[in-house]
């Protein structure tokens, strides 16, 4: 048997207390929120709109609707408390032809407005992973 | 110091042209010491550079080791095709700074060529659910057959095959995006080919490699590499080969790797262990 002195076995119970309660906040809390999805979606399409590899696919795009659709989506994906009432991801994108490198250049972009709301790396990251299987219901070999 | 001067014009090159392949930062891994797109010392199932299927990439690198008793450097070529193909080329030289003028041979050096391909079967390193899946084989032609023949060597040519999966784990552990490469090679080579080939030990074996390590943020990576090697010849007994890396990766056209490498016996010399550097150039 292991031997513990009380202060040993206080301060593990405490690190495993707060090491679960962390773990329960939704990765939508961890963010930041309603407020810290706006700013990504509002970095995002700033700059998927002046990218001039991929802003083409936009032309015909209704900013504020596509605004509100992918505030709710980054929202309901995450666990916070929206219904993304809009297209399924293989409908949003058909017929659009996108390929892998503009899935890819989009995914920078996703970063770089990631970076712009000041979003921590390592939340960066759990977000991405989340989105990342979506590739082939959006873009095509 | 001719090879320097290449290296660092291509780097130029490099960092001065407009395209390169889109494939997310890091995706391209770096060249290993034969030429392929891995790490360190183990191939990786990645595809060199940053192209996706529609684009195509070339990427040169330079590495160079030091041990005390030996002097490694190599330089490469590799272009990978549309993320399906890679073909390297890579120039190997092993100066033997403690042994040559031991064996009478002021100055001697090992040299070795390896031409490689690589073509990826399944996967994808990050958007799959699998790990990505490549295939690979390594033309090795030692070009200095002289003491590896005395050494008991049986070739001075042979293949190598290489099966592998690396995988790259978006925010795991902890946040970060780790990745690991479990590599199986069938060789018959000694030291990678630099001593021959087959020896009266025996000539063909399958040895596993490893990497594992995690990217800290978007251009620092660290981790380790792991090489099993089996000995063919009973004068020259190889060690396992191990090494922990540092990667540097600002841009898709750049990138710089320091490594505290530890290769245990070499032809006869215990303890060689010393930094491991690479530079590498995309475009
Ligand atoms: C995982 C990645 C992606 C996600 C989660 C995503 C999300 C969405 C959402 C929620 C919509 C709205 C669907 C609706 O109207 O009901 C949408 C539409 C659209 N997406 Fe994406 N998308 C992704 C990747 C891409 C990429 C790579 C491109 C192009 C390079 C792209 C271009 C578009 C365009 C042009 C529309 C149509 C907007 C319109 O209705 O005019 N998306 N996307």
């Amino acid at each position: 048997m292991i031997k513990m002195n009380k202060q040993t076995m206080v301060f593990l119970i405490l690190t495993l207390v707060t090491v679960t309660a962390h773990s329960e906040d939704s990765l939508y809390q961890q963010l930041g929120g309603k407020p810290a999805i706006e700013k990504i979606t509002k970095h995002l399409l700033d700059r998927l709109l002046n990218n001039e590899k991929i802003n083409f696919l936009f032309k015909e795009t209704e900013r504020d609707d596509l605004h509100i659709k992918i505030v709710d989506q980054i929202c309901m994906e995450t666990g916070g408390p929206c219904k993304y009432e809009g297209l399924d991801m293989v409908e949003a994108h058909s017929g659009m032809n996108i390929k892998y490198s503009e899935f890819d250049i989009f995914v920078e972009d996703f970063i770089l407005a990631m970076e712009d709301a000041e979003i921590p790396f390592r939340l960066q990251n759990k977000v991405l992973a989340i989105f990342a299987p979506m590739r082939e219901d959006v873009s095509y070999e | 110091m001719k090879k320097k001067i290449t290296v660092m014009v291509l780097g130029c090159l490099a960092s001065i042209a407009v395209s390169a392949g889109s494939r997310q930062l890091g995706t391209g891994a770096v060249m290993q010491i034969e030429g392929a797109s891995g790490s360190g010392i183990v191939s990786w199932a990645t595809i060199a550079g940053y192209g996706e299927n529609n684009e195509t990439d070339v990427t040169a690198a330079y590495t160079y080791l030091d041990t005390d008793d030996y002097r490694f450097d190599m330089i490469g070529a590799s272009v990978g095709w549309r993320n399906r193909i890679e073909v390297s080329f890579a120039k190997q030289e092993l100066d033997l700074v403690t042994l040559g003028p031991v064996l009478g041979l002021p100055g001697a050096s090992l040299k070795q060529d390896v031409i490689g391909a690589k073509v990826r079967l399944a996967g994808n390193l990050v958007y799959s659910k699998m790990p990505q899946i490549s295939l690979g084989v390594q033309y090795k032609e030692n070009q200095s057959f002289l003491i590896p023949s005395v050494a008991g060597a049986k070739d001075d040519s042979s293949m190598d095959y290489y099966l592998s999966a690396t995988k790259l784990f978006l925010g795991k552990p902890w946040g970060f995006n780790g990745f690991a490469t479990l590599t199986l090679r069938s060789t018959e080579a000694n030291e990678l080919g630099l001593l021959g080939f087959g020896g009266d030990l025996g000539s063909r074996h399958i040895n596993a490699e490893a990497s594992l390590g995690l990217f800290l943020n978007k251009s620092w990576a660290i981790g380790f590499d792991f090489r099993q090697k089996r000995s063919n010849l009973s004068f020259a007994g190889e060690n396992h080969w191990r090494d922990v890396f540092v990667a540097w990766v600002p841009n898709r056209h750049f990138s710089l790797v320091a490594a505290y490498a530890d290769l245990g016996t070499v032809a006869t010399l215990p303890d060689q262990t010393g930094l491991y550097l690479s530079v590498n150039g995309s475009f």
